[in-house]
């Protein structure tokens, strides 16, 4: 019979991180629930394939449950800790399988504008990621796909210049020039 | 910029945003990352944009994985289990474990800190696997001057553990030492905390197993007097 985790789902983040790195079964059932669709999500993202997404899921959170203990939360939250492991897996993962890993255009929903979202979705967003996925609407194009490529493909420069067919010179400004102006947005919200 | 000479702040902000979202190569993003290390304004702007990075991330579409994922991870993870084991690949592949129910067991931890609580540190990080099976070894109140302030409990899971929760805790100065009474009837220090610490929640600690079996409990002050006192069931 399942357990009862109502008390458990009721954990902030970071307490339950805490427990899921002493090996707690129930709260580590819970946490891996809390965020195996955000893990699973951006390892599918990135590697384009489902059965090594799910490999780089389940050693981002083999990962988390290691490391839990070095979690800082003045450092972020634990949702983009997290993330950031399941990035630097995809991304070795990908790099060593010499894949090609994501389909630029896949991220075609993330590219649109901001008000063409799912209206509940935005309502469970903090305003912070409101805020950020606003701003990233709002830049050119061109800067918008090249920040993408870098954060969420996993792609360097000169991979990025290749998919746009574009100088190398070009796709570094792209990428700074979309990195500097959402820094500058967003900075009263992320610090 | 990739030329053999040192780095310069300069040449660092034509890189930062590569280097944050990691989309730099070797042995460059070695050279940069060794300026910031060093440069603690080319280190705060690389922060920046790091944190940036790492929060689009958060914007990524989210997606079902396989069903059984959850369950088939943390059965991995108890087979895994102990800290001892974690090195890499500890968990092999959680895919080729059968699916089995999670093993009950009691809150624990996990529940004290539904409290509200700081858990405590690990006084011993090189502690010995945990006997398996078991969860709570014993339990009981801890009482200070006739009145209950709290409780411990020893665990043998996930590794061998002193909790110790306090609902109504004390005020006083200086570090607390816990203390467990072995069966060759000598008192082992397992760790120590102060009221600060411990004033809002659960201090854990790693133990000997051999100290699951420990009868009593005592709290000491940094005088020697015994200040709250629990016997084990």
């Amino acid at each position: 019979m399942m357990r009862p985790f109502t008390r458990l789902d009721r954990l902030p983040d970071d307490a339950l991180l805490a427990a899921f790195s002493l090996g707690e079964p129930d709260a580590s059932t819970v946490f891996v629930r809390r965020f195996q669709r955000k893990v699973y999500g951006l390892a599918l993202l990135i590697a384009g394939d489902p059965s090594q997404a799910e490999d780089i899921a389940q050693q981002s959170f083999e990962r988390a449950w290691r490391h839990g203990a070095s979690f800082d939360r003045r450092r972020g939250s634990v949702s983009t800790w997290l993330l950031s492991i399941t990035r630097h897996l995809a991304i070795d993962h990908c790099r060593v399988r010499r894949a090609d890993p994501v389909d630029p255009w896949s991220m075609h929903d993330l590219l649109g504008p901001s008000d063409a979202l799912d209206p509940q979705r935005e309502v469970e967003s903090s305003d912070q990621f409101s805020r950020l996925r606003h701003e990233l609407g709002a830049l050119p194009t061109e800067q918008r796909r090249a920040v993408l490529l870098a954060t969420m493909g996993g792609r360097t420069t000169a991979e990025i210049a290749r998919i746009e067919d574009i100088p190398i010179g070009t796709a570094k400004t792209r990428l700074r020039t979309g990195l500097r102006k959402l820094r500058d947005a967003t900075q009263d919200v992320i610090r | 910029v990739s030329a053999l000479g040192p780095v310069t702040c300069e040449d660092f902000d034509d890189v930062v945003a590569e280097l944050a979202v990691t989309a730099i190569d070797e042995p460059d993003a070695s050279r940069y990352q060794a300026h910031a290390g060093s440069c603690p304004r080319c280190a705060a702007r690389l922060a920046q944009l790091a944190l940036l990075a790492d929060h689009l991330l958060m914007l990524a579409p989210e997606a079902e994985p396989p069903d059984g994922f959850d369950t088939r991870f943390v059965a991995a993870m108890n087979h895994a289990d102990s800290p001892t084991r974690r090195g890499a690949g500890a968990i092999r592949d959680a895919r080729r474990v059968p699916r089995r129910a999670v093993g009950a067991a009691a809150l624990g931890v996990a529940a004290a800190l539904m409290l509200g609580l700081v858990l405590g540190r690990w006084v011993s990080s090189d502690a010995p696997p945990a006997a398996s099976g078991a969860t709570a070894a014993s339990s009981a109140p801890i009482s200070a001057n006739g009145n209950v302030i709290g409780g411990i409990e020893l665990r043998a899971h996930p590794r061998a553990m002193v909790v110790i929760t306090l609902t109504n805790p004390r005020p006083g100065a200086g570090r607390r030492n816990c203390q467990l009474l072995s069966v060759d009837g000598t008192w082992v220090n397992v760790g120590s905390w102060s009221y600060e610490e411990i004033a809002t929640g659960v201090w854990a600690a790693g133990i000997a197993p051999g100290l699951l079996s420990a009868t009593r409990m005592r709290v000491i002050d940094d005088s020697g007097a015994t200040v709250a006192t629990a016997a084990m069931s």
